[in-house]
């Protein structure tokens, strides 16, 4: 990947370069599948982080971005437009909340049995050490999908009612998997198999959305 | 009144046209072509030349741009929503080729370079393709044959079918069938949620194979003299095997269990919840 050119993806995406910058880039865009990517990926944590400015959630994911990358927490403007400038690394610890879940799913492996929505108020709740990573972990989990449903459903009327209709029907039949994984993992909390089971169909599931928010971005 | 208004209609209606050219391209460039809906059929020849045909509406308009590393295929509409185009394409056959749309279908025959081919509905076909290959269908099934590389095949609605493929293979669809034939592969990952998982090839010595689904039955395939360590885990299924196996360890009542055929090896793990997990001979 080009070290000239990644650094300024998110400058191009705001808009805030010179005309021959901007040309020069779009030719190597044409040129570097992975500036192209990454492009993608900036644009759908910069759709992200224009929904959380729209609606905010009770949870705003910034909050926990912040967090991760060690910086200060940027200001929330209503109206303005929320400026979105990432390197790299940064993008990359954007993602962070969603791959959390995919990090062998650590909430399900770490807390056997463990059953419903975690919230802060049951971290403490949780016994030994891994317990606040469980539950940060599954906040995330459902602060992600909370989110990309949020994008999904602003677009919605931008999607084929088609494609609504299968990614509905499909996340319909992952919550049922991931409801009898659950059942199963309880009455077997020891079982590994399952844990990772109900983390890998967890996972499953923001994939998918991810996957239908992606879409809904390119299609608008 | 009837009749000059349909007179009017007709006279408004686009009409069909063919684009047809031939442009010279560099053999080694990537082929880009995004489009709404249609049809995009690749084939190859041994020319540095890359013929468009396209069935479009007059309406709209094919822009084709060629760089030293690239040739895009665009189309523009002045006006209006747009319809769907039919292209058949000839390139050279060691092109690189990407193409991305949402309602297409895409069928790609003999290029030798990388393909990347992805679609929102429709059904993506691939024969060839080397190096890097990914594709996938929203809500479409994915077939591909004679891969040479890395395989990333993936679909939501649709089934997989891979065949004759030579490298590492990645694949994942929700609720459709995974099925392998005539795989040559150390390394092979693929999942499913509701569907069945086939697998007919090699097993490594040093390879790695793991396969998973929710629902549905998995038939394997252990060629004779296979060696491998081979785990299996189910909650509700169950396992079966044409030939026997000595269990090295069980867990979870019987429902978790390792054993070793040959001298170990190669790395199996079969999961499946709810279904039936069959080992079979060639």
């Amino acid at each position: 990947m080009s070290d000239t050119w990644t650094g300024r993806l998110s400058e191009y995406l705001d808009e805030e370069l010179s005309v021959p910058e901007q040309r020069a880039l779009e030719e190597h865009l044409d040129e570097c599948v992975a500036c192209r990517k990454a492009l993608e990926e900036l644009r759908l944590v910069a759709d992200r982080a224009a929904a959380l400015q729209d609606s905010p959630p009770a949870e705003d994911l910034w909050t926990g971005i912040a967090h991760r990358m060690n910086t200060a927490q940027p200001e929330h403007r209503r109206g303005a437009r929320r400026r979105v400038s990432f390197s790299l690394p940064q993008l990359a610890a954007a993602g962070l909340a969603l791959m959390l879940i995919g990090a062998g799913g650590a909430w399900v492996a770490l807390s056997p049995g463990t059953q419903g929505t975690a919230v802060v108020a049951e971290r403490s709740a949780l016994p030994g050490e891994g317990s606040a990573a469980v539950a940060v972990a599954r906040l995330d989990y459902d602060d992600a999908v909370a989110q990309l449903q949020g994008i999904i459903e602003e677009r919605r009327a931008e999607l084929d009612s088609v494609t609504v209709r299968v990614i509905e029907e499909n996340l319909a039949a992952i919550d049922r998997a991931i409801d009898e994984a659950r059942d199963a993992l309880a009455a077997d909390p020891a079982n590994g198999y399952l844990s990772q089971h109900l983390a890998a169909t967890m996972r499953r599931k923001v994939d998918l959305l991810r996957r239908a928010a992606t879409t809904a971005s390119a299609t608008s | 009144m009837l009749i000059p208004l349909m007179a009017a209609a007709v006279l408004s209606a686009p009409l069909a046209q063919q684009t047809d050219t031939v442009v010279p391209v560099n053999a080694e460039a990537r082929l880009e072509i995004s489009a709404m809906g249609g049809e995009v059929i690749v084939r190859t020849w041994d020319r540095s030349e890359m013929r468009v045909v396209a069935d479009h509406s007059s309406r709209e308009r094919i822009e084709i741009s060629t760089g030293a590393s690239y040739v895009k295929i665009r189309s523009r509409r002045e006006r209006g929503i747009s319809h769907a185009i039919d292209y058949e394409i000839t390139i050279p056959a060691t092109m690189d080729v990407e193409i991305g749309g949402t309602f297409l279908d895409i069928d790609i025959e003999g290029v030798r370079g990388e393909v990347t081919a992805h679609t929102v509905q429709g059904e993506l076909r691939l024969v060839g393709g080397s190096r890097f290959v990914s594709l996938h269908s929203t809500q479409g099934d994915v077939e591909c044959e004679g891969v040479r590389g890395r395989l990333d095949i993936g679909s939501v609605n649709g089934s997989l079918n891979i065949r004759d493929v030579e490298g590492e293979i990645v694949g994942e669809t929700v609720n459709g069938n995974l099925i392998m034939r005539g795989v040559r592969s150390g390394a092979v990952e693929v999942s499913t949620m509701n569907g069945e998982i086939v697998y007919e090839g090699t097993i490594e010595n040093d390879g790695r194979y793991a396969f998973a689904n929710h629902n549905g039955d998995m038939m394997i395939t252990i060629p004779s003299g296979a060696n491998a360590n081979v785990s299996v885990s189910t909650f509700s299924g169950g396992f079966e095997s044409d030939f026997p196996v000595t269990l090295t360890e069980t867990r979870s009542g019987g429902k978790r269990f390792n054993f070793t055929l040959g001298n170990g090896g190669a790395r199996i793990e079969l999961e499946s919840f709810g279904g039936t997990i069959q080992l079979r001979r060639p």
